[in-house]
């Protein structure tokens, strides 16, 4: 251990580099590299910094838009929807429309419209038949 | 030229009034320079990358600087960064290497070897390969204490681990070294 440690200790002595070497005046121009590399960075940074500053911006504008559009938007699927429901009310009007012959449509309109009006004349015309002609003057003098 | 002999604090100072950031920045890089480059050197092994490395450390330091709170000493402050920008080149290096036929592009004893800016004699090779043989953390650790000859405190800043982690980490690293060296010497 102790002799090892001695390997360790005199590989040190020799040499603070390890065996390592730089080229010839590495060092004399680092100073001058660094500050043109960094002059450099700084100039193409502030792009970038843009863009980062602006980011929250953007993404709020875009929001913003999105929001805009999907309140804009709800009426007009609203409408579509109803014009729809019209328009599909519509043809089914006009196919039954080309289906119905005339007398078809009339005997619609009696049955549906007059169904009352028959039960009342209905009626009223059985009760006349109970009456004699005596009852019917009776009730028109009083 | 600004005074040569101002101290860390004072160069920070410098470093943060107007006009004079350019001035400051040149005496930290004369007075670091060396040390961050071979202590970069140490853990990256060939110059090229050494180089890359140590002008990402002092581009980081550019950048950071004048946010530097004083808690630590500026050095510790520094070697931190070089450390840091070091692995990440050698982590670069490692991801690249996965795709690379070339195995070698991963030992560092044989980059060592065709490294034109190497001329150790045979110990220092060897040395040097056992070094490359110990895991990155542990290289680091023992790079600090055997070579920079710092203190557990400051090691203990820069990579921030505990005094008595650095302590068993140097040990594991000395023993696993000279069982290489004895194993590969003679």
């Amino acid at each position: 251990m102790k002799e090892e440690n001695n390997i360790l200790n005199s590989i040190k002595k020799q040499a603070p580099s390890a065996g390592f070497k730089v080229p010839d005046n590495y060092f004399d121009s680092f100073e001058d590299k660094m500050m043109d590399k960094i002059i450099a960075e700084e100039k193409s940074t502030p792009k970038k910094s843009i863009l980062i500053m602006m980011k929250p911006w953007l993404s709020l504008a875009a929001m913003m838009i999105f929001i805009a559009m999907a309140y804009y938007s709800i009426p007009y699927f609203t409408a579509k929807n109803t014009n729809l429901a019209y328009n599909t009310e519509e043809v089914s009007l006009d196919f039954l429309a080309s289906r119905l012959n005339e007398t078809d449509i009339i005997d619609f309109i009696v049955e549906e419209d007059n169904s009352p009006i028959f039960e009342e004349l209905e009626t009223n015309q059985n009760i006349l038949e109970g009456l004699s002609i005596e009852d019917v003057e009776s009730l028109v003098i009083f | 030229m600004v005074d040569q002999e101002l101290t860390d604090i004072e160069i920070i100072e410098l470093f943060n009034s107007e006009g004079k950031q350019q001035d400051a920045f040149r005496l930290i890089m004369s007075r670091y320079k060396e040390r961050l480059y071979w202590h970069i050197r140490k853990i990256v092994v060939t110059h090229d990358d050494a180089d890359d490395a140590l002008q990402n450390c002092f581009i980081k330091i550019w950048q950071n600087l004048g946010g530097f709170q004083g808690n630590s000493a500026l050095y510790t402050w520094l070697y931190r960064i070089a450390t840091n920008e070091a692995l990440t080149l050698l982590k670069k290096k490692k991801k690249v290497s996965q795709y690379s036929i070339n195995d070698e592009d991963n030992n560092h004893g044989d980059a060592l070897k065709s490294d034109p800016y190497f001329d150790g004699n045979d110990l220092q090779l060897k040395l040097q390969q056992a070094i490359a043989t110990l895991p990155d953390k542990q290289r680091i650790i023992f790079n600090l204490k055997y070579f920079e000859e710092m203190k557990y405190q400051e090691i203990s800043e820069i990579t921030d681990t505990s005094i008595g982690s650095l302590k068993a980490s140097y040990h594991h690293a000395t023993k696993k070294i000279e069982a290489f060296l004895k194993e590969n010497i003679e």
